[in-house]
């Protein structure tokens, strides 16, 4: 795929720039300006709302078997004799579909009767690892597999949408470190923990001169350079976004990393910054041991996601059409539990769409069933969708990209109905 | 400052100002500095004030012989000895400091029994700080960090960890940390920190049919229902085995990811170790146990190999196999791939990663060979190598305090430090451990944790951490002050700096040359230890 700017050029031309030689010229941070330049650009393509893609990562390969619940299956009960959740145990019913939620994951609920909530289930990567680290590196690259590509999914769409004055904003992680998905080419923003207000904005101005613009090639610091240059720009104006957020307490956000996070982003799309995709990891779901069922350690987990999702809903109100939420992991688990009241690494997993023009209110994705002929080697879930076409659709269909040949390099996508 | 002094700095800045390198100078060898600087930056936590001068004194050879020659722990023993739980049994540690809090008591008596229990947690903690900071043994820390990071394991497992990881690091990493590869390997999979890190402590073979018709028959006798005799059946024939360390052990430990072995190894691996466990609690030993109960029975295909196994001794069979791990090439060669990225560069060349394997094939998988050879490669030495890495957050904090010369008088402030800015000491929550490459971080926002903290120890405001009081001395107000950004440079900057930082720092000095000198001295140390050269190495 061709790049049409690199990072340093996108740096140089971008927003990030601009603002930054006005600060030099002493003219004020520029941040009117740039919003202003957002808007337009946007309103050129015809749409009233920025489109918002929010991905949500549960590392350590969540067990999806237990959050999207074949509860009427009785292999499900049989394989899981401690760590199965029916009704018995306060599973909620999705309607006819044959599939229920957790109970920790009663605030979903709404969402669903709403048709605002559409898991997919049985997805996948076409490659057999089981090693987290592979299996992340892969789903978030978009290449099963594929060693030599290095670029998040993400990133490259967000490098082939490039504008040179699009917004700085565009794409950011809320954490510290960006995740994969949004490492690549196009310089998308990681928001560091713990900047005290007042205190940040006097370290941003002293490294001012030495990060903010001119010829970075000497000594081989490019790199640091650029990211410096980055840092100032984007979290100068960061600051004052959060600084003007209203908080929302009727939304209920758990006071949680995760509901922290949602939060963000929320102020993020509130301030209308030109936001576009963000990445939210959510850490801890390898659960080996004690995972549990209605109780153990899963489930208040679940409980803390559900809440921060919805509390996100109910923040944006009407604005959740425009705004989408894909939640996935880099593998299921296996069927059977393991006998330490937990599970091991597997295959099959699912995601979870909410929001934006999503079918919600269906569970998607072919269902085979739990039968020992149905598991790949004989204990996890099959594959029926690649999770790449699912990526593939919340692309096309939610931000109106087109995808390039080859953007899932060696993929052939095929179609999911997951919207409209 | 007066005003000849003041057209003094101004005629040196318009020299340096037109400073560029030349493109023969980009090819040229490294002069007797760039090379002591360059063997500091990377086999040490970065040099020390005079440091460099000594090296350059004595040679790279000599310097190393000198280094190998010290005592473990020299220059810190008597810190570390105000940290008692160190040398302590994960036993002693138990009975020292509990491990747990308990459920009643008054809020103040909870507290108590917590700071107890972590107390462990945050001596070992300081210490490794402690020691890459002022241990003078620095190659062997960096060697043996190297491990800590391939063998990670993190006190966010929880459960036991806070009584398991200081003996890790003393009986494990720093007992065998120098020495062959085998018995470090042996080590790390004989100690229940790892074992229960990677929940082998849990994997055991599934019960046999006759068992589970017992099981059965008891419950069916018991409750006089057929149904809960199958059902509790059923749950026992699920107890099992945990792949979980088997799977890293090949992946990280030895072959590298997808590195010759398939599914079905990993399988037979995870049999062939059940069993593995400890032995926790009130009359435990706190020790690696093998359970023969849990072991799964007879012989295995391993790698294509049939793993006969000893039936009196299936503990022999597991160490069999992880010998057959360790001395294996395609572990040389991972080893050899992960200390080249460590110590030369993100990418190193086909070239001496090889070399390295063969030295490390050669000896047994020690450490201190391979980095001769590193020490005599090309590679090493080409003028594209001086500051290709990019500092670690560890790395960055260490090497600030030592080129400073600051003294720590309470660890806690930095330890937060190492936190936000993502890499806190034993908490990495990856079986990976940190990434050892540039990517991971440089992320746009990052560096704003880095430059926070520069201006804070230059300004003395990170509690416990005090530069020394002759830092500024030759920063007098008698010195001119463009004298001063050199002298600063000269210490903190040994590879040299670029057109960019010079400017910024002569910037500096031109907009605020009536400020309280005072004042700008720390400026522009924060600067210097803010600048992007700092962050390389």
């Amino acid at each position: 795929m061709s790049h049409p700017f690199t990072r340093r050029e996108l740096l140089v031309r971008s927003g990030a720039l601009a603002a930054g030689s006005l600060f030099l010229a002493g003219t004020g941070r520029g941040f009117a300006a740039n919003q202003q330049r957002t808007q337009s650009s946007t309103a050129g393509r015809g749409k009233s709302q920025t489109p918002l893609l929010i991905v949500v990562y549960l590392r350590g390969g969540a067990d999806f078997l237990n959050m999207v619940i074949p509860y009427e299956d009785k292999a499900y009960r049989q394989m899981r004799p401690t760590i199965a959740v029916g009704a018995d145990e306060g599973a909620i019913p999705l309607g006819r579909t044959g599939f229920a939620l957790h109970p920790a994951m009663a605030e979903l609920l709404p969402l669903w009767n709403a048709k605002a909530l559409a898991p997919v289930v049985c997805t996948g990567s076409p490659h057999s690892t089981r090693s987290h680290f592979d299996a992340q590196d892969f789903m978030e690259r978009g290449a099963p597999g594929l060693r030599n590509v290095t670029t998040g999914w993400l990133n490259r769409y967000l490098q082939a949408t490039a504008e040179p004055d699009g917004s700085i904003f565009r794409a950011l992680a809320v954490q510290g470190l960006l995740p994969r998905s949004l490492r690549g080419e196009f310089p998308a923003l990681a928001v560091p923990k713990g900047l005290e207000q007042g205190k940040g904005e006097s370290t941003l101005n002293e490294f001012e001169d030495l990060y903010g613009g001119g010829d970075a090639e000497d000594l081989g610091v490019t790199d640091v350079v650029g990211s410096g240059y980055a840092t100032i720009e984007t979290l100068r104006r960061l600051q004052e976004i959060l600084d003007d957020a209203e908080i929302d307490r009727r939304a209920g956000y758990p006071n949680s990393p995760f509901g922290r996070r949602m939060q963000t982003i929320a102020a993020l799309a509130d301030a209308e910054c030109g936001l576009e995709i963000a990445a939210v990891d959510y850490t801890g779901w390898d659960h080996h041991t004690e995972q549990g069922g209605v109780e153990g350690r899963q489930a208040p987990m679940l409980a803390d996601y559900s809440k921060s999702i919805a509390a996100f809903a109910k923040q944006l109100g009407p604005r959740i059409s425009s705004t989408l939420i894909v939640t996935m992991t880099e593998f299921g688990r296996n069927v059977a539990e393991n006998g330490n009241s937990g599970t091991d690494h597997g295959r099959g997993s699912g995601m979870l769409l909410v929001g934006g023009k999503t079918r919600g209110g269906e569970v998607h994705g072919r269902w085979k069933g739990l039968g020992t002929r149905e598991l790949i080697d004989g204990r996890d879930l099959p594959i029926t969708t690649d999770f790449r076409d699912v990526m593939s659709t919340c692309l096309e269909s939610h931000l109106d990209f087109k995808l390039p040949r080859d953007f899932f390099p060696g993929h052939k996508v095929k179609r999911v109905k997951l919207f409209g | 400052m007066n005003t000849l002094h003041w057209m003094r700095a101004a005629a040196a800045l318009a020299l340096l100002g037109s400073t560029a390198t030349p493109a023969q100078e980009r090819t040229a060898p490294l002069n007797e500095t760039e090379r002591a600087a360059h063997v500091l930056s990377r086999l040490t936590y970065g040099p020390g004030p005079g440091d460099v001068e000594h090296l350059v004194e004595v040679g790279v050879d000599a310097w190393l012989e000198e280094q190998l020659a010290l005592p473990e722990d020299a220059g810190v023993e008597s810190l570390l000895a105000q940290l008692p739980s160190l040398e302590l049994s994960a036993r002693e540690i138990y009975e020292r400091y509990g491990n747990r809090i308990p459920n009643g008591g008054s809020p103040k008596e909870r507290a108590r029994a917590r700071n107890l229990l972590l107390n462990p947690r945050d001596e070992l903690m300081r210490a490794t700080a402690l020691r890459a900071v002022y241990g003078e043994r620095q190659v062997a820390e960096v060697l043996i960090d190297f491990w800590r990071n391939h063998f990670n394991v993190s006190y966010t497992k929880a459960g036991a960890s806070n009584q398991l990881i200081t003996e890790w690091d003393a009986r494990v990493l720093r007992r065998h940390g120098l020495s062959d590869f085998e018995s470090l390997l042996l080590a790390t999979a004989h100690h229940p920190a790892m074992l229960v890190y990677l929940d082998n402590s849990v994997s055991k073979r599934p019960p046999t049919d006759q068992k589970l018709a017992e099981i059965e028959r008891d419950v069916r006798g018991e409750t006089g229902s057929r149904e809960a005799g199958i059902a509790a059946a059923e749950l026992a024939s699920l107890r099992g085995v945990n792949e979980n360390y088997a799977r890293e052990l090949l992946e990280l430990h030895t072959f590298g990811v997808d590195n010759g072995y398939k599914q079905e190894d990993v399988v037979a691996l995870a049999e062939i170790l059940t069993g593995w466990t400890w032995s926790p609690g009130r009359d435990g030993t706190w020790e690696f146990n093998f359970n023969e109960g849990a072991h799964v029975p007879g012989s295995k295909r391993f790698l294509r190999q049939r793993i006969q196994g000893n039936p009196l001794d299936g503990q022999e069979e597991g160490e069999e196999v992880l010998r057959l791990l360790a001395g294996h090439r395609r572990t040389a060669d991972f080893l050899a791939t992960k200390l080249c990225r460590l110590l030369v560069r993100d990418d190193p060349s086909n070239d001496i990663v090889s070399a390295v394997a063969a030295t490390l094939r050669k000896h047994d998988g020690e450490l201190l060979p391979a980095v001769q050879t590193i020490l005599g490669h090309p590679d090493f030495w080409d003028r594209s190598t001086l500051g290709a890495k990019i500092k670690t957050p560890q790395e960055f904090v260490y090497s600030a305090l030592r080129a400073t010369g600051a003294s720590v008088s309470d660890w806690d402030a930095l330890l937060d430090r190492l936190q936000v800015m993502n890499q806190p000491i034993y908490h990495c929550d990856d079986p990976t451990g940190w990434s050892d490459t540039a990517e991971a971080w440089l992320d746009p926002g990052i560096l704003a944790q880095r430059w926070q903290f520069a201006i804070d120890l230059a300004s003395d405001k990170i509690r416990g951490v005090s530069l020394p009081p002759y830092f500024f001395d030759e920063l007098s107000e008698d010195v001119p002050v463009v004298e001063w950004s050199r002298n600063l440079v000269k210490r903190l900057l040994p590879l040299g700096i670029g057109t960019r930082t010079q400017y910024a720092l002569d910037n500096l000095v031109v907009k605020n040359r009536f400020e309280e000198p005072q004042t700008l001295r720390i400026r522009m140390l924060a600067l210097i230890l803010g600048c992007p050269e700092f962050q390389r190495q």
